[in-house]
């Protein structure tokens, strides 16, 4: 029997992938465990690996976009098998058609011709869901789908959709400011500017974000440490590694500082599940990152029992894969706390929303030089700020604040991580 | 409190409160008679087994023409009563211990609005955020003068003991071309008289004069265009008077009549401020909310296609929007089945209304005459018949005559669900052979190629 080699459901959110590449072609011998397909999804680059020894026979060409649990190919025991399977499972003619149409229309850099259905401008890997009837009134008008919203089920383009794009007004040229100012003058109506699609990266951001908010009761505590301690510390630290050693930044130094305060306050590294509250073995940091395409938080994994200049080097390492979209689901799932650094845009206080389902989130501003009286003496000490939003549901306001003093203190005296 | 009170357990109530518990909603169903409503204990159900009846006695008459001989020697009504009985309180067992299941309280009695969200049943009064309205339709009698006397209607017709020697039936609707094709087929001596100039108004011009050809080859009379005046005794008969573009007098022993209204009187509409139509049907938009805020109303009620599927279709959203979806319910995919010998079906819109609508149309039609199925089995009377729009190749309408019509027409909603195109349609692959094939000849002939039928 042959063995389906399927895409797996990489997280709640996931609906479809793009199958990247095949490692290995039709008829090739694989063993069971090796990586036989590359796949991407809106969040993370996975490797398939083959569910069997045997041969491969691919069914799904590269560059097509594939549903959860779709079958892509098939490992076949032996020569015979995998002469049935490709008699059986000829490489999808239509999935195929369409990639290899959607490369050569890109790479002449030309939109295919309107009003032929079907023939429509598409993204390599992007599949639009459409009716008949639908198809037919767009090439008619030589209305481009992709610029479709759909609202049929699974986002569907359906007569109504086209019905109201030939109803809208055609998109116009953007008006001179004094013209605009004229009509704003006259007419109270808005005027829509650009309208952008909720989708990919924004969708689960969007999602995640409202579930957190409308399910939990989020409290923000505020207050600023001395950042002297630390930028001390990280000087000496920065002078006694290797030079090919990354430096130490302060992310590094707060990850190991919020990791070992939760070590002294378990119950913060917990999340509510249900009519429970699950309190968690491991300590996995996650670090919010936004490189451009969204936000995303890569975890450093059981941070607490890793040392601050490997934790650097982890997290130099994720921002990479961020920059170049090769984050794998390892990287992202199962966090127990967040933290969000604003620092780098000037911000000093905030309000962080918790990453859902953890239940706490810590929010850092700059670090910037500050008349502070100490001793009965004004000085000019170097402050940081925290915002420690948390779920009131599971942590009270004194069990919070407790858990953000000891972080302070830390963040104080970087010793006291010891 | 519940979050949605349902009233009437009819077919459209019935799905209507097995959804919303689906969705998780404390349900309540208010019926003041017996779950089911006139589908499961004076409509489609008992009408089913009446017909099943009168198929197999027309299958006996026909099998000479298959070299079998044979002879009715009896025909006891009772048995037809009594098997439908049986299986209309079957079907209310099954819905009485599917909506337990579904943990769906049913309270006994009528429901009467007091304010938008009071509802008093036999003097306790229920709260809830949400209602659907789902009471239903019940017979409208036509005041005519004698008419009570000889009146027989389909609340009494499913009882019957022995079938009248000879009725008028006024009215030419699906229920009364249902109930001549049956009394027809046991022996009665039937007319059918309306005041229309067709049979089935609301069908396709094509289907009317189709369907009445086939009465008239089966014995029954038609006077179109004529309207019943009186109706008087005479020994054991009455004399029934039409008038109309010629008058006539006829005597029969019973006059059928079954027109229907919506059931929206005495249930307090007034003070949950639900507005009605001029046919005292109740108005809803298109997600089917009526004019107060949070209450639905779907089926009978709603006037329009009075027919069981369609409460049941709009039960699904209406509990979906009360549930917080917004669903708009596609009114235009509903489709009609008349239950007649042969049967008639259709869905969308008729030839005349297309061409209403300024539409340039294209016509296919596929004859049952030469079908192979339909000739092997000698079922040849009937057409599909199916309207597209020339501009994109809609599919506007399908409408079918002949056997197995009701299970067929299910072949053009799908396809106007999903939107296909006569294109589509057309290429089609059926197995051979069946009625079928003819849904998707009728669409090659819309689009000018159908095979089997001479060039043109």
């Amino acid at each position: 029997m042959a063995i389906e080699i399927t895409i797996p459901k990489l997280g709640l959110t996931m609906k479809e992938a793009r199958l990247v590449k095949w490692f290995f072609q039709a008829g090739q011998t694989v063993a069971a465990e090796q990586t036989v397909a590359l796949i991407e999804t809106d969040k993370v680059s996975f490797e398939i690996v083959a569910p069997s020894n045997g041969l491969v026979n691919p069914v799904v060409a590269e560059g097509t976009t594939v549903l959860v649990a779709q079958v892509i190919g098939y490992v076949a025991a032996d020569e015979k098998e995998l002469e049935q399977l490709q008699k059986e499972n000829p490489a999808e003619a239509g999935t195929l058609a369409e990639h290899l149409e959607d490369k050569s229309s890109e790479e002449k850099g030309e939109k295919t011709t309107p009003g032929t259905p079907g023939a429509l401008k598409l993204k390599p890997g992007e599949r639009i869901i459409s009716s008949p009837l639908a198809r037919r009134m767009a090439g008619e008008h030589g209305l481009d789908l992709a610029e479709i919203p759909g609202s049929g089920p699974g986002g569907r383009i359906v007569e109504a959709d086209i019905l109201q794009a030939l109803a809208a007004p055609p998109k116009t040229e953007p008006q001179k400011a004094d013209q605009v100012q004229e009509d704003f003058e006259s007419n109270l109506d808005l005027t829509l500017a650009d309208e952008i699609p909720i989708q990919g990266v924004r969708k689960v951001i969007a999602r995640n974000m409202h579930l957190s908010v409308s399910t939990q009761a989020q409290l923000t505590l505020q207050t600023d440490a001395s950042a002297s301690g630390m930028q001390n510390f990280r000087k000496k630290v920065n002078k006694i590694i290797d030079s090919d050693e990354v430096k130490v930044s302060y992310n590094a130094i707060i990850v190991k500082a919020v990791a070992m305060a939760l070590r002294q306050h378990p119950n913060i590294n917990a999340s509510m599940d249900g009519e429970v509250i699950k309190v968690w073995k491991q300590i996995h940091i996650g670090v919010a990152m936004d490189l451009g395409q969204g936000l995303i938080v890569p975890k450093i994994r059981s941070a607490d029992t890793k040392s601050i200049i490997s934790i650097a080097g982890e997290l130099s390492q994720l921002a990479d894969k961020a920059k170049n979209k090769t984050l794998l689901l390892d990287d992202l799932q199962n966090g127990t706390f967040t933290i969000s650094n604003l620092g780098a845009w000037g911000v000093d206080h905030f309000t962080p929303i918790v990453n859902y389902p953890e239940s706490a989130i810590l929010g850092l501003g700059r670090i910037v030089e500050k008349p502070y009286v100490k001793n009965s003496e004004v000085i000019v000490d170097p402050r940081i700020s925290l915002s420690l939003t948390f779920d009131h549901r599971i942590i009270d306001g004194a069990p919070g604040a407790m858990f953000l003093k000891t972080l302070t203190r830390m963040i104080e005296e970087p010793l006291l991580m010891l | 409190m519940y979050k949605v009170i349902i009233i009437g357990g009819g077919p459209g109530g019935y799905a209507a409160a097995i959804r919303s518990a689906q969705l998780e909603a404390r349900v309540a169903l208010v019926e003041e008679d017996t779950l089911g409503g006139i589908c499961v204990n004076r409509g489609c159900i008992p009408i089913k087994v009446w017909l099943q009846a009168a198929d197999s006695l027309r299958r006996i008459q026909g099998a000479a023409d298959f070299g079998i001989t044979a002879k009715v020697e009896d025909i006891d009504f009772q048995t037809i009563v009594e098997r439908k009985n049986g299986v209309s309180s079957d079907i209310r067992m099954g819905m009485e211990s599917l909506l337990g299941n579904y943990g769906v309280e049913v309270i006994k009695g009528r429901g009467v609005f007091k304010s938008p969200g009071e509802l008093d049943v036999n003097g306790i009064v229920y709260q809830a955020e949400k209602y659907i309205i789902a009471t239903g339709s019940r017979l409208d009698i036509p005041d005519i003068p004698g008419l009570e006397n000889a009146l027989l209607t389909t609340d009494q017709a499913f009882d019957l003991q022995e079938i009248p020697q000879s009725v008028l039936i006024y009215g030419a609707g699906p229920v009364e071309v249902e109930m001549a094709t049956i009394f027809c087929r046991f022996g009665s001596k039937v007319s059918l008289a309306t005041e229309n100039s067709r049979i089935l108004i609301q069908e396709d011009q094509d289907s009317s004069q189709r369907m009445a050809q086939v009465l008239r080859e089966e014995g029954i009379t038609l006077f179109l265009g004529q309207t019943l005046e009186s109706v008087e005794p005479e020994n054991n008969e009455f004399v029934c008077h039409l008038s109309g573009s010629k008058d006539a007098i006829l005597k029969v022993e019973k006059v059928l009549c079954a027109p229907r209204i919506p059931n929206t009187t005495g249930l307090g509409l007034e003070n949950a401020g639900v507005l009605l139509d001029g046919d005292k049907s109740v108005q809803i938009d298109k997600y089917l909310q009526t004019s107060a805020r949070g209450i639905y109303a779907i089926g009978d009620v709603v006037g329009r296609t009075m027919q069981s599927h369609a409460a049941s279709a709009m039960a699904v959203k209406a509990a979906e929007n009360v549930m917080g979806q917004s669903n708009p319910f596609p009114f235009n995919l509903v489709p009609r089945g008349i239950w007649s010998f042969p049967e008639v079906a259709s869905v969308g819109l008729t030839e005349e209304e297309a061409e209403d609508q300024d539409l340039d149309i294209s016509v296919g039609e596929f004859p049952y005459s030469i079908n192979g199925l339909a000739m092997a089995v000698n079922e040849i009377k009937g057409s599909v018949k199916v309207i597209s729009d020339d501009q994109y190749g809609k599919i506007l309408g399908v409408h079918i005559v002949g056997p197995n019509a009701n299970e067929l027409i299910g072949e053009a909603v799908v396809a106007m669900q999903f939107e296909y195109t006569i294109a589509e349609l057309a290429a089609g692959i059926r197995v051979h052979p069946t009625f079928s094939e003819n849904v998707v000849d009728a669409a090659r002939d819309a689009q000018g190629w159908a095979l089997y039928l001479p060039k043109r």
